[in-house]
């Protein structure tokens, strides 16, 4: 009977420990979320909202894949035979330099998606 | 009797909380969207949409038109041993439409994303580089800009109904990229590599294939921890892993492309 409680006793310091050591790190990284988080503006809200929030970001509806040569090619199957020939014109031309927008886009966050028409 | 009973409950619940804590702090963060989380940002928004843009501005230098981008949602001492990066997606260079109507050249990243409310589902999500590094733990992008002709072989799965029709909804984040019934991020867009590569969508062939060539990342945890994970966490599962727990990682992925896509490049992105 003593050496049942004594393994009894052994286990539940094992798994008091357990929960211990291994929180530690939730306990830091949630600790350091929270750190940042004041320094954030947007922290009460989610990652995203808090980027809408900046000011710094536009927020865009759709997005279409674009080939080289600057077609652009629809999503789901509609891609044309022309638009195949394209790609594989374009897989052998030497790579270059992108044009590239300076604005950040980020997705329309999902209270503002409802508010459009 | 009564006595052993209990000693046998005790040691019960002493390992299962050892397990769980694995199977919560070790796999949360992995393939969630910014946007479905309530965390708020361990970095500035500025600091955030510098590095994004840095990211995009990488690949436009580069001329990529199809890279695999990858993000740290996890600090390194969290991570299982030989994992780097907790999320991998497709970027993708794109016309992209602002809500004000205006049209930007940029880059639009294709996710295969958890469900925050169902662990053990996934959907597939298009966001934006600021989307998809907000929350991460640390700012670090790996890269890998396959060759132009494979980038142009991605766009066209990419565009097609192959890219939606690769996709399996029942989430493992540690899916074994050989076998079927299980998909999580990685695997998925090392599915799409091999369509784009084999022009195919016979997932038989592109898993014959994956068995053949791609050599996948052990799970290095306990596996006893491991199954009392799977038993108690919905989005750790062993139903596909029929031996030791293997499964694709960014690392992986870049290798087996190192490999056999001549002219892939391999990079990391830190901030300035």
């Amino acid at each position: 009977m003593k050496s049942v409680v004594l393994v009894g006793v052994f286990c539940l310091g094992f798994a008091a420990w357990s929960c211990a050591t291994s929180n530690q790190a939730t306990h830091h990284s949630a600790q350091a979320v929270k750190e940042s988080g004041a320094a954030s503006a947007h922290a009460s809200g989610s990652a995203a909202h808090a980027l809408v929030g900046s000011g710094q970001v536009t927020s865009a509806v759709s997005a279409v894949p674009m080939a080289a040569s600057g077609v652009s090619l629809t999503t789901v199957g509609k891609g044309s035979k022309s638009a195949a020939a394209t790609l594989e014109k374009a897989a052998s031309a030497p790579a270059q330099e992108l044009p590239l927008t300076k604005e950040s886009v980020i997705t329309v966050p999902p209270d503002q998606a409802l508010d459009q028409p | 009797m009564v006595a052993k009973i209990f000693s046998g409950f005790i040691l019960a619940f002493c390992l299962l909380s050892h397990s769980l804590i694995w199977a919560a702090s070790g796999s949360n963060g992995f393939s969630v969207s910014s946007s479905a989380t309530k965390e708020s940002l361990q970095y500035s928004p500025e600091q955030i949409v510098r590095f994004a843009k840095k990211v995009e501005t990488v690949m436009a230098k580069k001329g990529a038109y199809v890279a695999i981008l990858a993000r740290k949602g996890r600090p390194a001492s969290e991570m299982p041993q030989g994992m780097v990066y907790t999320h991998t997606a497709f970027a993708v260079y794109s016309t992209i439409t602002t809500k004000d109507g205006r049209q930007l050249p940029g880059y639009a990243i294709y996710n295969l994303y958890q469900r925050a409310d169902q662990p053990d589902v996934s959907d597939l999500v298009t966001d934006f580089p600021p989307d998809f590094f907000a929350g991460v733990a640390e700012l670090e992008a790996g890269l890998i800009l396959p060759s132009p002709k494979l980038q142009q072989r991605l766009l066209a799965t990419i565009t097609s109904p192959t890219y939606g029709a690769l996709h399996d909804s029942h989430y493992s984040v540690i899916a074994n990229p050989f076998t079927l019934g299980r998909q999580n991020c990685t695997e998925f867009v090392l599915d799409v590599i091999n369509a784009a590569i084999y022009q195919t969508d016979d997932i038989t062939r592109i898993k014959m294939n994956e068995r053949d060539y791609f050599q996948a990342q052990q799970v290095n945890v306990n596996p006893f921890k491991l199954l009392l994970g799977s038993w108690f966490t919905s989005e750790v599962s062993l139903s596909d892993q029929p031996g030791d727990a293997v499964t694709a990682t960014f690392t992986t992925i870049g290798e087996y492309l190192l490999k056999y896509d001549k002219g892939a490049e391999l990079l990391r992105v830190l901030p300035d």
